[in-house]
């Protein structure tokens, strides 16, 4: 059976999936509010490959966001534009769900 | 230089999966092997094939299928959609209601009290005056057509274009459906008039057409046998209009639907009545149960125990079966318990499961599309969902044809090859992905998504987005 062992490749990325739930009417400040995270996150913070914004349906917006390794994304965690990010989008956000785990790439 | 071929790369990812789905399954493949002959298609389902065989379960648990060949799989098929709850066994209320039918007599041939209990529990929540008890889908949405007819005095039938009511003359007739409809006499082929689903001005012309001569309009709100597709407020509420103006009896196969985003029927989220509908599946606690609901002047027109005078809607050996009714029972009494909180949650996971799989193919550029998507504002998602592989979207094209036409959609890999992929990652999935259940909490969610990350660079290079 294959699995999680499975995910030990040669190449392989730390993949982050965080799913948001929209409050009505937000989605357009929502992803414009995103994207230039999105762009300041890919030029600035370590270990970050690729972060993007996938606007999936009018009331959901996922970041699928892949590191160099799973400390590259703590460090990411704890930077001044995610405390930032956080306290912005508090208005636009219902809720939101993370995944995260290693990938083939 | 050799440029990358996906076709190629496609080819060399079947023959590896099916090789080492065989190692996985060898013990399912024997099985198969040996029931083979004795069925005309080679199994005794034809919806439960997988080329080259399927798995062979020996139990379930909760969410869980265990497998006659050790490993257990994640269900997301949950037996045809039957098992909202999971599988028996996992909770208290579960344990009561495995416990109840193992106590309830078999067939008896007279009645029972828990008829009147079911019969309440399901007119309550769903606000028709009466039901009529039967043992598969198939024959109550068959039934359901009869009862029109004996209503109106009229015999034909409109019908939504890819939309599924069973194997039966009318379900099949004019179906397109993979199953065709060959063994179907000329005279009800020709008594099925198809509407495109969610065309309104297609609906309007094939009332104008045939209107005055149908019996019924029979319609599903979300279109199963073409990938779980909501159907538009506007759209439904066109056919009720439609019905109302040339004195149609509108039918709502709810069989898939009626009891899954919320206590009672899903054609209350429209805003539409139905004149009869259909439901079971969600409610059957895994029993062969589904039942025709309506209001007493329907019935009153067509139903009677004066044989000949009447359509017999509720006969047969097995209706009102005392074992199958227990459990339809206690599924109605646990569903009715566990009310909005359960089925929001439900939703919930769906929309999550949904949406980070539609994100992980948009982030690895792959062309697939994952449906389920709700058309409803009041509704997140809808909890069974499929993946199309090498979609080719164009919003011109009908529904049946986005899900069964070879040309636009990968068929045999979303079938086939993807639920081999997907069994292999300890996943049991239904065209790609499947059923939501209440057993699945968010860490089988994480499961489903791990199997599809460890598949992301394989799909990515097999069905790129141009």
């Amino acid at each position: 059976m294959k699995g999680k062992s499975s995910h030990g490749a040669v190449s392989s990325a730390y993949v982050v999936i965080v799913t948001y739930e929209l409050t009505p009417g937000a989605r357009e400040s929502f992803i414009a509010l995103a994207l230039a995270f999105a762009t300041r996150v890919v030029a600035e913070h370590p270990g970050c490959r690729a972060y993007r914004v996938v606007d999936v349906s009018d009331r959901c917006v996922v970041f699928v966001e892949e590191y160099d390794s799973r400390e590259a994304h703590a460090s990411h965690l704890e930077s001044p534009d995610l405390t930032k990010f956080r306290r912005d989008r508090s208005v636009l956000v219902k809720r939101h769900r993370t995944l995260s785990g290693w990938s083939r790439t | 230089m050799k440029t990358f071929d996906p076709q190629a790369y496609q080819r060399a990812f079947i023959q590896r999966t099916e090789a080492e789905y065989r190692d996985a399954f060898p013990v399912s493949e024997r099985s198969f092997n040996h029931g083979k002959p004795f069925f005309p298609n080679g199994t005794s389902q034809f919806g439960r094939f997988t080329d080259p065989f399927p798995v062979f379960a020996a139990d379930a648990r909760g969410a869980y299928i265990q497998t006659v060949d050790g490993p257990r799989l994640l269900d997301l098929w949950c037996g045809h959609f039957c098992m909202v709850l999971g599988h028996p066994l996992e909770s208290r209320e579960l344990t009561a209601q495995a416990s109840t039918f193992a106590r309830s007599p078999l067939q008896l041939g007279v009645p029972t009290e828990v008829e009147s209990k079911v019969a309440h529990l399901i007119t309550s929540a769903t606000g028709y005056d009466q039901v009529v008890f039967s043992t598969s889908g198939a024959l109550a949405s068959m039934h359901s057509l009869q009862i029109a007819m004996a209503t109106t005095k009229r015999s034909k039938v409109i019908r939504i274009d890819g939309g599924w009511h069973g194997v039966q003359p009318w379900g099949l007739a004019g179906s397109g459906s993979p199953s065709g409809s060959p063994g179907i006499p000329e005279e009800i082929n020709e008594s099925v008039y198809t509407i495109p689903f969610n065309d309104v001005e297609a609906a309007k012309e094939v009332f104008e057409r045939h209107g005055e001569t149908a019996a019924a309009c029979v319609a599903e709100l979300v279109l199963g046998n073409c990938g779980m597709v909501m159907a538009t407020r506007e759209f439904v509420t066109s056919l009720r209009e439609q019905c109302d103006r040339f004195g149609v009896l509108l039918v709502l196969d709810e069989l898939v639907t009626g009891f899954r985003v919320r206590y009672g029927a899903m054609q209350e989220l429209f805003g539409v009545r139905a004149d009869i509908a259909l439901f079971g599946k969600a409610i059957s606690g895994g029993m062969p149960f589904a039942c025709i609901a309506a209001d007493a002047n329907v019935f009153a027109g067509a139903v009677s125990r004066q044989l000949g005078s009447r359509f017999p809607a509720d006969a047969g050996t097995f209706t009102s079966h005392p074992a199958t009714l227990h459990s339809v029972h206690q599924t109605l009494k646990h569903l009715r318990l566990v009310g909005d909180t359960w089925y929001t949650s439900v939703v919930d996971n769906a929309a999550w499961l949904q949406s980070c799989i539609r994100a992980l193919f948009e982030f690895h550029g792959i062309d697939a599309e994952v449906t389920g998507a709700s058309a409803l504002s009041s509704l997140a998602a809808f909890p069974i969902a499929t993946v199309r592989f090498g979609s080719r979207a164009s919003p011109d094209r009908g529904c049946r044809v986005a899900h069964w036409d070879q040309e636009t959609t990968n068929i045999q890999f979303r079938v086939h090859t993807a639920r081999q992929a997907l069994a292999l990652r300890g996943v049991f999935a239904w065209q790609g992905l499947g059923v939501v259940s209440g057993a699945l909490s968010p860490a089988h969610v994480e499961t489903v998504v791990d199997a599809y990350r460890d598949l992301v660079p394989d799909l990515a290079s097999m069905f790129p987005a141009n």
